[in-house]
């Protein structure tokens, strides 16, 4: 539901009551004058639905400079997915007592991610699940996440977190707005694996070129990562367009060639698919052009029984993401909100990484960082504030790997000599 | 029956005593007279705690004629040329190539880096290369004090997987691993070895 209220084109909730009027006007005003009469009343009907809008909603933040969307202008912000409205209808009585109990702020979030990204969307429930408390709720909603629909959920107040693929926020850096002060992020979480499912009649990667390969639905993260990942691999098939459980359909049907997954850990329909043996997962090289943002990894027969032989391991590539703090940038009248739930989500990690929680929880290190991305500074300030002062041996392995990094030479054995002593060195100085 | 072993032992031990004194007798010869170790490889001489039960087994099973001295002597240089028998098997190393060193690096950027997640899959792979060198650095990624050290905050990392990195680097000669469990044991003793 929205809740911004916008006044040069009046909110379905104000139109509403609006048309009943004009109605109710019609009936009394019989002659020819009635439409007219009709839509006096219909605008004095809006005009007081204005005056009632200037009100301030409970829960909202007036803005306290002029902000337009879509050319018309905004004048507050606040919980805008319903779940305000839900509780406010599910507990109006006992006015006085609210009052007379000092009931803390509530902070309704909403964080998105790819509808097709099961692993994302483990992680949004986690977040969720670990963050709200009685007076704070939130939920989590699908949707797109790669430049353009970043952008809308951004112009749209759809979501306050969302978690991101990092070939994403590449793509979206090279958006014409300023993405990097839009979104700041809040930290860089745990990798996923991008897997390609194909026919057992295509051995390898090379051989999609000029094949049909489902990449989900247009604006996905999952295509975003797909058009890059074959970019890089020097690899050229023909982009499909069609949603995940489509896609499987249509490769089960004869009529794709292969299909690209992002997060499929956990995916159902993944699970199941392939039961009849006819397809595979393709193995993806960790070749010069993917180090800097993907990570190899391996599959095995436990991770997806139906695509995997028993004995086989599956080397493929994982993607790293990100949590992003949407319209939160410097100058946004929504920071100190997205600070507030940036700083709620911190301090509730340690029940992230619990048992219950995606295992990679368990792999987020909140002091690192990513490149050439600002950071929201509640973030920053919470991982300085909680960071401790590295040992000196550990200081000294960090100071050696920058200096490499540094001198962006090619890494090989040489360079694994030094690291390790480094590294053993540091190791048997622990106290 | 017992004494006849007794008695073949003393036998054996015997003509190894009396073979070694021959073999080893130094030559008064000027010529030839030299501070050279008798034996090039000392730790062919060196006794095993593990291995010494078996010798005298062995060599009671076949004892040799006393009458042929030379047969001896060619079956002790022939023993003598032979490796030990360690008590634990020495791991033999792989031969590591340059992509499995590379990747072993790239993992160790990582984990300086702080890219925990990223540091694991790197190096899980250059282990599985054989380079048991990735098996230390794989257990720092999941070792709650290297974690604490690297300035890490958020993951905690799991000493259970550490310890079982440990146990396999140790396995595979990294002779470093072994103080690292037994921190690992003195810290968190209810660490259950898992199996990475």
């Amino acid at each position: 539901m929205m809740w911004r209220i916008d006044i040069a084109e009046p909110s379905r909730r104000i139109r509403a009551p609006a048309k009943t009027l004009a109605k109710g006007a019609a009936m009394i005003c019989r002659a020819g004058a009635a439409r007219r009469c009709a839509l006096t009343i219909a605008s004095l009907g809006i005009a007081l639905g204005s005056a009632a809008a200037q009100q301030v909603p409970a829960g909202m933040t007036p803005y306290d400079h002029p902000v337009f969307r879509n050319g018309h202008r905004v004048l507050w912000h606040g919980p805008s997915h319903g779940g305000g409205v839900a509780k406010a209808a599910a507990k109006p009585a006992e006015p006085e007592k609210a009052q007379a109990v000092a009931a803390p702020a509530k902070i309704d979030f909403t964080v998105l991610y790819d509808a097709s990204d099961a692993t994302a969307g483990r992680l949004a429930a986690d977040m969720v699940a670990a963050m709200q408390d009685e007076s704070t709720r939130g939920k989590t909603v699908a949707g797109g996440v790669a430049a353009d629909a970043l952008t809308k959920a951004v112009a749209s107040d759809r979501a306050e977190l969302a978690i991101v693929p990092l070939d994403s926020l590449m793509l979206a850096s090279r958006n014409p707005l300023d993405w990097r002060d839009l979104a700041p992020y809040v930290a860089r979480l745990g990798v996923e694996p991008l897997i390609v499912v194909a026919s057992r009649s295509i051995a390898d990667v090379k051989g999609l070129g000029g094949r049909k390969v489902g990449v989900d639905a247009s604006g996905s993260a999952t295509e975003a990562s797909a058009g890059l990942l074959f970019q890089r691999l020097d690899v050229t098939p023909k982009a499909v367009n069609a949603s995940q459980a489509e896609a499987l359909r249509d490769l089960a049907a004869g009529k794709l060639d292969a299909v690209v997954v992002m997060g499929g850990m956990g995916n159902k329909a993944l699970a199941d698919f392939g039961a009849d043996g006819k397809f595979h997962v393709l193995a993806l090289p960790f070749a010069p052009a993917m180090r800097g943002v993907y990570s190899p990894a391996r599959l095995t027969r436990q991770d997806l029984p139906n695509l995997i032989a028993a004995d086989q391991k599956i080397d493929t590539l994982a993607e790293p993401m990100a949590l992003l703090a949407l319209d939160a940038g410097p100058k946004s009248a929504r920071l100190a909100r997205a600070e507030s739930l940036a700083k709620r989500f911190l301090a509730n990690f340690d029940k992230l990484s619990a048992a219950d929680g995606d295992p990679s929880w368990g792999t987020v290190n909140f002091g690192a960082e990513l490149a050439q991305w600002p950071r929201l500074k509640a973030a920053q300030e919470w991982v300085a504030a909680n960071t401790g002062q590295p040992a000196a041996g550990a200081a000294d392995f960090r100071a050696m790997a920058k200096t490499m990094a540094a001198a962006n030479a090619p890494i090989g054995a040489a360079e694994a000599d030094k690291l390790y002593d480094s590294l053993i060195q540091w190791q048997n100085a622990k106290p | 029956m017992t004494a006849i072993l007794k008695l073949g032992v003393g036998a054996a031990s015997a003509a190894i005593a009396a073979s070694l004194v021959y073999v080893f007798w130094p030559e008064m010869a000027p010529a030839t007279l030299s501070q050279r170790p008798a034996v090039a490889q000392p730790q062919f001489v060196a006794r095993d705690p593990a291995s010494a039960p078996a010798a005298p087994t062995i060599v009671a099973a076949k004892p040799a004629p006393a009458s042929e001295p030379g047969s001896e002597m060619a079956k002790l240089a022939s023993a003598l040329k032979e490796p030990p028998v360690a008590a634990t098997p020495t791991p033999v190393a792989p031969v590591v190539g340059e992509a499995v060193k590379r990747l072993c690096a790239e993992g160790m950027l990582a984990l300086a880096n702080g890219d925990v997640a990223g540091a694991r899959a790197l190096l899980e792979q250059a282990a599985d290369g054989g380079d048991a060198r990735a098996l230390m650095a794989l257990a720092a990624t999941y070792d709650p004090r290297s974690l604490e050290q690297l300035g890490v905050v958020g993951a905690k990392g799991d000493a259970g997987q550490a310890r079982a990195y440990y146990a396999r680097a140790l396995a595979a000669g990294v002779g470093a691993a072994r103080m690292h469990l037994a921190a690992i044991d003195a810290v968190a003793p209810q660490a259950v070895a898992a199996k990475p």
